[in-house]
């Protein structure tokens, strides 16, 4: 029996500064690390290929959902049995990559879930807070952190939740189609570092997030 | 001056002004031959029901609308809502189309590094 190749996505916009560190972490892990760059005006694309991983490059930046899905599409055509999404800021640690992939041997998709930490700008604690609220009251769907985007699951896992937004919905979007699908999931707690109260989920996006969550339960 | 009056004046004063601008974008060549055609009808008509507000009543006298304007004011919601419609329609396929393209382009362009790569290695 062959070990299940794993593939590390990493989405990535304006991340100069950090992308170098997050990548040489990942790569102790797996060296099929993909970046993908969602338009980046800075040298993150560059910075990226220095280290001999899989870069694409968005020309423009779409989000990212997309960029992930860009990322999650080209594993699935490369062969990955299974995949690790993580973000490109350094708000996610890799060093957590070998307990999710403990949790994934024993399901189909595996969620990240931040302990709440001091750190964490209050809008967002507030914000994350009323999303998984509602989230659970009009899906029933038990999860700790919706908005997390530290995640893994097998590439059967993928062709079920692939997701259609864009944006930061799509991490919402994963989580109702893997609860259509029923996927045998777990929840694993991983600590975050917030470096930049600025960048990520704003409180618009918290907005489109609980529109887009009242219309796919009522309306598809 | 009454109130009419000077909304007759207005409408024709819009109308003339949007004549002039689809004009301009006709010249600029952003506009089709038929495009400009369809708008100059528009503003046309809309100058016409300004100066001469009876020509509608044939519509107008079997809605039993109270006043002329407020079969306007009824008349521009529809217009209005319609055209947020079409906008928000083609403002997502055409989201569809670039997200579609962009994708695309970027499993492209790294194929095309690939091969680059492979091609610079075959030579060495």
């Amino acid at each position: 029996m062959t070990a299940a190749t794993l593939f590390i996505i990493i989405p990535a916009h304006n991340e100069e500064s950090k992308i170098q560190d997050v990548i040489r972490q990942a790569q102790e892990y797996s060296q099929n690390i993909i970046v993908v760059d969602d338009g980046s005006r800075d040298s993150t694309a560059a910075k990226a290929k220095e280290l001999r991983v899989i870069v694409l490059r968005h020309n423009v930046n779409l989000g990212k959902g997309a960029a992930l899905r860009t990322g999650c599409d080209y594993a699935i055509q490369s062969g990955a049995d299974n995949l690790i999404v993580l973000d490109g800021d350094g708000q996610h640690d890799p060093q957590e990559i070998p307990r999710f992939l403990e949790a994934l041997s024993q399901g189909e998709i595996v969620f990240g879930y931040r302990r709440k930490p001091e750190s964490m700008p209050f809008v967002l604690k507030l914000g994350n807070w009323c999303i998984n609220n509602i989230f659970y009251l009009l899906f029933r769907i038990n999860i700790k952190d919706s908005q997390c985007g530290y995640r893994a699951f097998t590439a059967e896992a993928y062709k079920k939740v692939r997701w259609e937004a864009s944006d930061y919905y799509m991490e919402t979007e994963m989580l109702i189609k893997a609860g259509k699908h029923k996927l045998s999931h777990s929840q694993v707690p991983i600590e975050t570092i917030y470096a930049d109260n600025y960048k990520g989920t704003t409180v618009l996006d918290g907005v489109k997030i609980v529109t887009s969550l009242f219309l796919w339960r009522f309306f598809r | 001056m009454s109130t009419t009056f000077w909304i007759q004046f207005l409408g024709i004063v819009f109308g003339l002004a949007m004549m002039y601008f689809t004009f301009v974008k006709f010249k600029r060549k952003e506009l089709s031959n038929f495009e400009m055609m369809f708008w100059f009808a528009g503003w046309i008509i809309l100058v016409l029901v300004a100066v001469i507000p009876s020509i509608i009543d044939f519509i107008i006298a079997p809605l039993h609308f109270y006043r002329r304007l407020d079969f306007f004011v009824v008349l521009g919601f529809f217009v209005l809502l319609g055209l947020g419609f079409y906008n928000y329609s083609i403002v997502k396929k055409v989201e569809k189309k670039i997200r579609t393209f962009v994708q695309n382009e970027a499993l492209r362009q790294h194929e095309q590094e690939k091969n680059e790569q492979q091609k610079q290695q075959e030579i060495r």
